[in-house]
């Protein structure tokens, strides 16, 4: 069996990058859908509905990318690369929702980036 | 979400158990399945994944992690949740080498624990913040997510 985890690379980047546009989506028409609870309505729910679907969407193709993926490399060289999410929904939850990069939040991204590298490396 | 106040009760530390077994146990699957489709790729590979039972029972097994995975979410902090779930990316490594019979080199594992140390500092960092509409982060991406990340915990696993 033939590995070639340069190949991969762009499958796995693409599956983490729309699984964190997916958890973007899914956030955002969640803050329209507000609280779900008894008096949630069938209104408030299609005020987040495009956005659900597009969510969910996005998750499908983020599966589509991480089969192709795992049809060119080894998991254990494949999966750690899905702790850059982490770093990658820090980012998208600035931007979109304007959340804090706190101190411990930079520094540990940091260090799942430095992870991530040397997992790169050990293809 | 409503939010339980952080901490970890015996049932709560089942549901963990079972997310964490379940998505590491997805993600053997799917690679056990894949690694027959090595090399198609597009329809080709969409076809050889939808008409193998390892991936169609992986992706069954990791929606169903990723449902209990939401289950502890509602349960815990993600101070909490957050170090739990990181257990997966040592699961997977040791049993990729076990099971699926990889060559996992030590800079794999240096990275791995690289990765395991960054989750628990961003962790640390979460404990005791107030964060009204912090809930992005509760997931971890793709279909790793599920206690992964795992994630993305409507993943994503993707967690």
């Amino acid at each position: 069996m033939t590995h070639d985890p340069h190949a991969a690379l762009p499958f796995i980047l693409a599956s983490v990058g729309s699984a964190v546009l997916a958890q973007v989506c899914l956030k955002s028409a969640m803050i329209r859908v507000g609280r779900v609870g008894r008096t949630t309505s069938r209104r408030h729910w299609r005020q987040g509905a495009s956005r659900l679907v597009l969510g969910l969407c996005l998750y499908g193709v983020s599966t589509f990318m991480w089969l192709s993926a795992l049809a060119l490399v080894e998991l254990s060289f494949a999966f750690p690369f899905i702790s850059l999410s982490y770093v990658g929904i820090m980012l998208a939850a600035r931007m979109a929702f304007g959340e804090a990069v706190t101190r411990p939040r930079l520094l540990g991204s940091a260090l799942i980036v430095a992870g991530v590298l040397l997992v790169s490396l050990s293809g | 979400m409503t939010r339980a106040r952080g901490g970890l009760d015996a049932r709560t530390v089942q549901l963990v158990g079972v997310s964490v077994v379940m998505s590491v146990t997805a993600q053997l699957m799917l690679r056990r399945g894949m690694a027959q489709a090595a090399g198609s790729h597009g329809l080709a590979l969409l076809r050889s994944a939808a008409l193998s039972g390892w991936v169609v029972g992986g992706l069954l097994v990791f929606a169903t992690g990723t449902a209990v995975w939401l289950l502890v979410l509602s349960r815990v902090d993600l101070a909490v949740a957050y170090p739990l779930g990181s257990l997966s990316y040592v699961l997977v490594t040791l049993l990729s080498a076990a099971l699926l019979h990889e060559q996992v080199p030590l800079l794999r594992w240096i990275g791995t624990a690289l990765i395991l140390t960054g989750i628990m500092v961003v962790a640390r960092g979460e404990r005791g913040r107030q964060r009204p509409g912090d809930e992005a982060y509760a997931g971890s991406g793709g279909p790793a997510g599920a206690a992964g990340g795992a994630e993305s915990a409507a993943s994503g696993p993707q967690s």
